[in-house]
């Protein structure tokens, strides 16, 4: 479980620089902000679990990442930390309890991420499909049960990404597709604390 | 979701182990109805057909609390099932028919540990469909109307509300028992569904569960 939440946060800690776009723009990467729809697909749904939200980041290590539905959830990463609340009948919750050390290990690649350095990360292997589609394959075979690939879509515009999508298996895929991105606006620092 | 919350999550719905609990009596019924005209409303509190439900899954435990996201497909002999995270990702995916033992497509530890589907399974089925067994109906002492199902090893009785939800008390054995309390009931697809999930499992592996309707779906009859 550890593995996978590693993974999942590793996906998370992507966007940041992904929906920045090439490494060219995100060199100079201080901030990003955008919304993004989740559509989670399996064979067992007949049609997708749809979530929305949105996410700030800012460099280098700062990170907001909300749900507003169908579940209100934040978590944060800010000055090391990790912290995750959820809202329940009105007020938000604080997740208890540990597995906050594996976030941590992620973030520390982020800085190699934010400079388009995907190669950094001995976790997955990366290549292009073609110039707009960037492909995260995992190296442990065991990992690849978890996830099996990342796709990474490029918008045409420099600095936007279209959408990233995160298989698990054949049938099992969620894609996060992003809107109003805003790239090097000044974030209040309030935004990366939990409400 | 972190990962101790997910551990948390496989824990309390693991199947309750043995314990020096106190023994769980049911409640005496004290006036006794026709059975034929009661016990077959109560079951009708259940869905029937194919169904699809998403839910949110609030869970606690002594230790601590977490979310996940359920899905269950209901079909006239079969449940089957997936958890994900809010983030999206997939923890378990599995389907049982019947009674029979669950056939897991996919676990991600500690959601492989032997017991943890076979214990969701119980408590789907706890919520999700009408008990087995011989069926009476009476009052208890309060006066409220009562559905019991016996069957071996378990009493289960079904406290129908007026406003069309429900309570069930499961007893299990001589300690065990599990609450389930279905509120915000609302008509869908001309069924009676709960907008909200409480269950409440005994000590001393005590832990609830909310669950809060995301979505209900009536699916066509075949496959």
């Amino acid at each position: 479980m550890r593995r996978a939440v590693c993974i999942l946060l590793l996906c998370l800690s992507l966007l940041p620089f992904a929906t920045a776009g090439r490494a060219a723009e995100a060199a100079a990467l201080r901030s990003v902000q955008a919304g993004f729809i989740q559509e989670k697909h399996l064979k067992i749904l007949t049609r997708p679990l749809v979530s929305r939200g949105s996410f700030a980041f800012q460099a280098p290590q700062s990170l907001r990442w909300e749900y507003l539905v169908p579940l209100h959830s934040i978590l944060i990463m800010h000055d090391g930390r990790v912290e995750k609340a959820v809202e329940r009948d009105g007020r938000f919750e604080r997740e208890t309890g540990g597995g906050i050390d594996s976030m941590q290990l992620i973030l520390r690649d982020l800085g190699s991420w934010l400079d388009g350095r995907f190669a950094d990360n001995p976790m997955f292997s990366v290549s292009r499909r073609d110039a707009r589609t960037i492909v995260l394959a995992p190296r442990d075979p065991g990992l690849e049960t978890v996830i099996s690939r990342i796709e990474l879509c490029l918008g045409r515009e420099p600095g936007v990404m279209e959408s990233v999508t995160i298989f698990e298996g054949p049938d099992a895929w969620t894609r996060l597709t992003f809107t109003g991105t805003v790239v090097n606006r000044d974030i209040p620092a309030a935004l990366f604390r939990l409400p | 979701m972190t990962a101790r919350p997910v551990l948390w999550l496989a824990a309390v719905l693991l199947a309750a182990s043995c314990s020096m609990a106190p023994r769980v009596v049911p409640p005496e019924i004290v006036a006794a109805t026709d059975t034929a005209t009661i016990a077959p409303p109560c079951a009708s509190l259940f869905p029937a057909g194919r169904w699809q439900f998403v839910h949110s899954i609030a869970f606690r435990t002594a230790q601590g609390q977490g979310t996940a996201l359920g899905v269950v497909v209901l079909s006239e002999t079969e449940i089957h099932c997936a958890l994900m995270t809010v983030e999206g990702l997939t923890l378990f995916e599995a389907r049982a028919a019947g009674e029979a033992a669950p056939v897991v497509s996919r676990a991600i530890p500690p959601f492989d540990r032997s017991g943890f589907a076979a214990g969701l399974m119980r408590d789907l089925r706890l919520i999700f469909r009408p008990p087995p067994g011989r069926a009476e109906a009476g009052r208890l002492a309060d006066g409220g109307p009562v559905c019991r199902f016996t069957a071996a090893g378990t009493v289960t009785d079904i406290l129908p509300q007026k406003d069309g939800c429900w309570t069930l008390h499961a007893y299990t054995g001589r300690t065990g028992s599990t609450t389930i309390q279905a509120r915000s009931c609302r008509p869908i697809a001309s069924a009676v569904i709960p907008g909200r999930l409480e269950l409440s499992a005994g000590e001393p592996d005590g832990y609830s569960l909310t669950l809060q309707l995301v979505g209900a779906e009536r699916l066509p009859a075949s496959d």
